[in-house]
């Protein structure tokens, strides 16, 4: 860089960053250092390490093995479907390798949970039918995925001789053959149903900000229907609607979940599953072939990440006006209208609650067999947890690190989507990857990380986990109000705050008085994501909270019930129930939060 | 404005006093630290059975504490002080872990230690020092063998397996899995069962066994998701440690647990005192009613269904109440077991379960492929008996491969020399399983390709 071009630069980073900015810069950037970049190259060291130096050998060695990266057309499998003894058909998917594997799947449950999200949004924010406000509350409910037990749950109901094909194929004979679904397919499947909820969230809210006037004009020019959403409305909510697919991407390729679910098939070959079970030698040290899988984990994450806020950058859209300046465009469906969105809903709804359904059956009962229904229902499960300290203390503990977290993400988070969308100086964009990066992450890398780092520190685990545990919830969470605010403050032109700070107001004012305050929807619906997911949250609750028990959340007692010979997974489901009711009960609050100011937003 | 800070943290306030609210406070008297890789249920029952008794209240004892850890973790936790007592996770952990242990010298414990043989079916029930002390002694025992899930193999035409070798067998084999199975680094139970199979049919033919075990079924991530499968009817068959399958049997007795005669062998799982325990005396009497026969009748509690290591507990109220189990104690006793040496087991179980995963679980797709079309052709009567034995020895057989110009073979002996290797340098394990996967890749192609010039030549 030539010298005036590096002092015109510097001039316009010392404009651009005032006393606040700087703060928020410096916090932001500190505690992900700390708390991620530093644990995460602890553990991918081992990666680049051949023999005491850097070297790519292991990344080379991943892409040499077919198992994981496919050397021919033969060493791949593209059938999606087999016959298993006669009745039965099984959807499989293809197998093309662990890395090729886990792309496809997570660009299959993109596209298929961003149609049905964006689809949902659109219902939902320009529809009025009866019943809106229950489907409101229920199409969020798969969002909750419920931790070990959901698992168990949706397995009772799909397989073989589950509870779906009992019904469909024995007793009800529309089936003509059982119908199970398995490897990839199944992986796809789940996910979809499992984060649509992210996009249509996203997408929701960038609708409803849509300034209504966009519409009106370009009816009045003769738009209308399909023309109008493809060329109007579309444009205009990408952003949010990118920002729930991006989500969604890197949560498919990182969601080990799922794989395990259906382990034992080729859902195993998937990069999350293979890292997760080979990163450790049974004596407790790192593998390096699997750091490598991490590392290469993490590049695909990145670049996706970067190439499709790169496409959408090149097409966003601020309005002038946020919310209503008019009335909201909601039209009341039609009865032929209703009765499609009934159908698309209770179609979607029923797959989507499958596990939670079965959850829901395991924890009313204390022994299920392989029959239609478990035998009979009872609520000991619930009177057992609700007497037992530890488990009561363990939901105490969760609630407690979760909302601590929220608190630092829902302020560091919006500070660092304000300095990345308002701030137009070198390293934003880096920035911007720093932030969304821990989603991408597995669980188990980080929590090993932060492990073997803090190990013997001021933040030792083994004395008391709390510390690392509320900072790890954080940054893991962190990405879901960023790209939320993110999206909030793309969407509002940038005209409001450069008026206020015009008529006088300080840097800290407007930032709060009014970039806040527009954008405070958006930073409400990721908060309650962030939220959510910090009490779903599970590898680095297991991993850091097991070092002192009684300090750990309530995901980690789950798993300790779990194991319980007699009656485990009941007793785990009811602990899911609590679980699933407490999450619901926010969904609620930010649900009713934002029907409320989409009626009551106050526009310029 | 202000409502958005302020509520936040009020939140956060809130949460705090409730995490305050909710420590324990300080208890007067003994808390005893046990570090245990036995489940919740366990736990409870043992912890509640024993804060009554006489004993927990002549020692003071107030309150036991378990710590749930990983076997990896164990040497790091015990390190750091505090623990009292290290009790279930079987032989292998507390041999791995001999010199964190601490030898039983009270009397009130010898005493109950004594009662116990120093072997059963020829294992070990007890650990000696140099000097001749106790270092662990065994609080309950299992055996190994699997779970049969009768309305599946009703269902599909299979008979009722009794050996391990019925479960290699072709007829198990199916267009979808038969059998679960754990992969051995994610279970040291299962792990004790490919071991069990290595010394009872041999290395050569262990190895062949367990590859057409595999192909017949499915691989697991574990010994609970395994027990799992076979519960759901997921699988026929699911190889298993045996109180998974007592419990089982309790719930549904469409489950049965199969004991292979002569072919299993029987487990002491350890109790100890931790070295540097600062309440050696209480530990011991804690120690001593875990090993007397009214602690040991907490084990036949029907959520926990084990096998007591004492036999008199079932002479006693409680005992009289399980005939089940009573019967299948003296059908693990009497059970002729192999000659199994837990240091040959030890030798070479880091190589093991390393080439476990090399040749049989990364490759599982292919080693069906081939198990299948081998077991096709015969069917078919494409080839005959000696061709169809040729074949499936070759395919399970211990691979061999070219390093510098020379051939080496996984040998047993290969195998013991590399195992202390493979277990402290995880770079050197990622590099001999490359060189194994590839050895095993070719392998089953070359048994592909041999089936085929045997269908169409012979």
């Amino acid at each position: 860089m030539q010298i005036p071009e590096l002092k015109t630069t510097l001039r316009e980073v010392k404009w651009e960053l005032d006393g606040l900015s700087v703060i928020q810069l410096v916090s932001v950037t500190s505690i992900f250092t700390l708390f991620m970049i530093i644990p995460l190259v602890s553990v991918l060291y081992y990666a680049f390490v051949y023999q005491g130096s850097f070297s790519l050998f292991w990344i080379k060695q991943i892409f040499s093995d077919a198992f994981y990266f496919p050397d021919s057309l033969s060493s791949m499998s593209l059938t999606f479907y087999r016959r298993a003894g006669g009745n039965r058909i099984l959807i499989t998917g293809p197998d093309l390798g662990v890395i090729p594997n886990t792309i496809f799947v997570g660009t299959c449950t993109t596209i298929f949970a961003t149609v049905i999200g964006v689809t949902l949004a659109f219902i939902f924010s320009r529809y009025d039918f009866p019943l809106k406000d229950y489907f409101r509350v229920a199409i969020m409910v798969p969002m909750l995925s419920i931790p070990f037990v959901g698992a168990i749950g949706l397995k009772k109901m799909i397989h073989a001789d589950g509870f779906l094909n009992t019904l469909f194929y024995e007793k009800l004979g529309i089936l003509p053959v059982k119908i199970g679904v398995e490897g990839l397919a199944a992986v796809i499947f789940v996910q979809t149903l499992m984060f649509y909820p992210i996009v249509y969230v996203n997408a929701f809210t960038a609708f409803m900000n849509i300034d209504p006037a966009m519409e009106e004009q370009a009816k009045n020019l003769g738009s209308h229907g399909f023309h109008l959403f493809r060329t109007v409305t579309l444009p205009l909510a990408l952003p949010g609607i990118e920002a729930g697919a991006i989500l969604t991407l890197i949560l498919s390729i990182e969601d080990l979940g799922t794989p395990i679910v259906f382990q034992g098939t080729t859902a195993e070959k998937t990069l999350t599953y293979q890292i997760f079970t080979k990163i450790f030698t049974p004596k407790g040290l790192i593998r390096p072939d699997a750091t490598a899988l991490a590392a290469i984990l993490l590049s695909i994450s990145i670049f996706s990440f970067v190439a499709i806020r790169k496409y959408v950058s090149m097409r966003k859209y601020a309005m002038l006006t946020k919310g209503e300046a008019g009335k909201r465009m909601i039209s009341k469906a039609s009865k032929l209208q209703c009765v499609l969105i009934y159908m698309l809903l209770t179609g979607i709804l029923f797959f989507a609650l499958l596990p939670h359904i079965g959850v829901f059956l395991l924890a009313f009962s204390e022994t299920w067999g392989t029959r239609l229904l478990p035998e009979s229902f009872t609520i000991a499960n619930f009177r057992a947890i609700f007497t037992n300290k530890d488990v009561i203390r363990a939901f105490t503990n969760s609630l407690s690190y979760s909302t601590a977290a929220t608190f630092l993400i829902i302020v560091l988070g919006t500070s660092a989507a304000y300095l990345v969308s308002r701030k137009h100086i070198p390293g934003m964009s880096l920035l911007d990857t720093l932030v969304t990066l821990p989603i991408s992450i597995p669980g188990v890398v980080i929590a090993t990380g932060l492990f073997l780092v803090f190990l013997n520190s001021p933040l030792d685990p083994l004395k008391s986990p709390i510390p690392l545990l509320i900072l790890s919830y954080t940054i893991r969470k962190f990405p879901f109000t960023v790209r939320s605010a993110f999206a909030g403050f793309e969407q509002t032109h940038v005209e409001f705050e450069e008026a206020a700070l015009n008529l006088g107001a300080s840097r800290l004012k407007t930032f709060v008085d009014i970039s806040l305050k527009l954008v405070w929807m958006n930073i409400l619906a990721g908060g309650m994501l962030s939220f959510v997911y910090c009490m779903n949250e599970v590898s680095t609750g297991i991993v850091i909270g097991s070092a002192k028990p009684e300090e750990g959340p309530i995901t980690l007692k789950m798993l300790d019930v779990l194991y319980m010979l007699a009656g485990g997974p009941h007793m785990t489901a009811a602990i899911g129930v609590i679980l699933m009711m407490l999450q619901l009960a926010s969904i609620l609050v930010s649900t009713y939060l934002l029907r409320q100011k989409a009626t009551a937003l106050i526009s310029i | 404005m202000k409502a958005k800070i302020v509520v936040p943290i009020l939140l956060v306030i809130i949460a705090v006093a409730a995490l305050m609210v909710f420590r324990k406070p300080k208890e007067e008297g003994i808390v005893l630290t046990i570090i245990t890789r036995h489940d919740t249920a366990i736990q409870l029952i043992f912890e509640e059975a024993f804060l009554q008794t006489d004993l927990a209240k002549q020692y003071n004892i107030v309150d036991l504490k378990f710590i749930g850890t990983p076997p990896q973790y164990w040497r790091t936790v015990i390190g750091r002080g505090g623990i009292d007592i290290a009790w279930g996770g079987g032989p292998t952990l507390f041999n791995e872990n001999i010199d964190l242990l601490q030898p039983l010298t009270g009397e009130l414990v010898m005493k109950e230690v004594n009662a116990i043989p120093d072997t059963i079916a020829g294992s070990s029930m007890k650990r000696f020092d140099d000097q001749g002390r106790v270092v662990w002694v065994a609080s309950a025992i299992s055996s190994f063998g699997f779970i049969v899930n009768h309305n599946f193999i009703d269902k599909y035409g299979l008979d009722k397996p009794q050996t391990w070798e019925d479960l290699a067998s072709p007829d198990f084999l199916r267009d979808f899995p038969t059998i679960a199975m754990a992969k051995p680094f994610t279970s040291t139970s299962h792990t004790r069962i490919y071991e069990i199979i290595l010394q009872a049919f041999g290395w050569e033919d262990g190895w062949r066994l367990i590859s057409r075990m595999a192909a017949n079924g499915r691989l697991y991530g574990g010994s609970v998701e395994a027990w799992s499968a076979v519960e759901t009817g997921e699988v026929g068959v699911s190889i298993a440690i045996d109180f998974y399958g007592y419990t089982s049997q309790v719930k549904d007795p469409n489950l049965e647990y199969v004991l292979p005669q002569g072919e299993t062998i029987i487990n002491g799982d350890p109790i100890a005192l931790v070295n540097g325990t600062k309440h050696a005396e209480a530990a011991e009497a804690f120690i001593a009613y875990v090993l007397s026969v009214e602690g040991q009748a907490n084990w036949l509690n029907p959520r926990l269904n084990r096998m007591p290591v004492r036999g008199e507990v079932f002479r006693t109220e409680a005992g009289k109440k399980r005939p089940d189990l009573y019967r299948l104690y003296n059908l693990t006793i009497t059970n002729i077991g192999i000659e199994f040496s837990d240091d040959l087991a030890l030798s070479y179980e880091a190589t093991m379960r390393a080439y476990f995963e090399a040749v049989i679980s990364d490759l599982h797709s292919e080693l069906v492929n081939v198990w299948r079309s081998i077991v096709q052709a015969y069917r078919d009567g494409k080839i005959n008996e000696e061709q169809f034995n040729m074949l499936t020895d070759m395919l399970g057989t211990p691979v061999s491969w070219t390093e510098d110009g020379k051939t080496v073979t996984m040998t047993i002996e290969y195998a013991q020399s590399i195992n202390e290797k493979i277990r402290m340098d995880p770079e050197f394990q990622a590099q001999e399983m490359v060189k194994w996967k590839d050895a095993a890749r070719e392998q089953y192609q070359r048994v592909y390709e041999e089936l085929q010039s045997l269908i169409s030549g012979g």
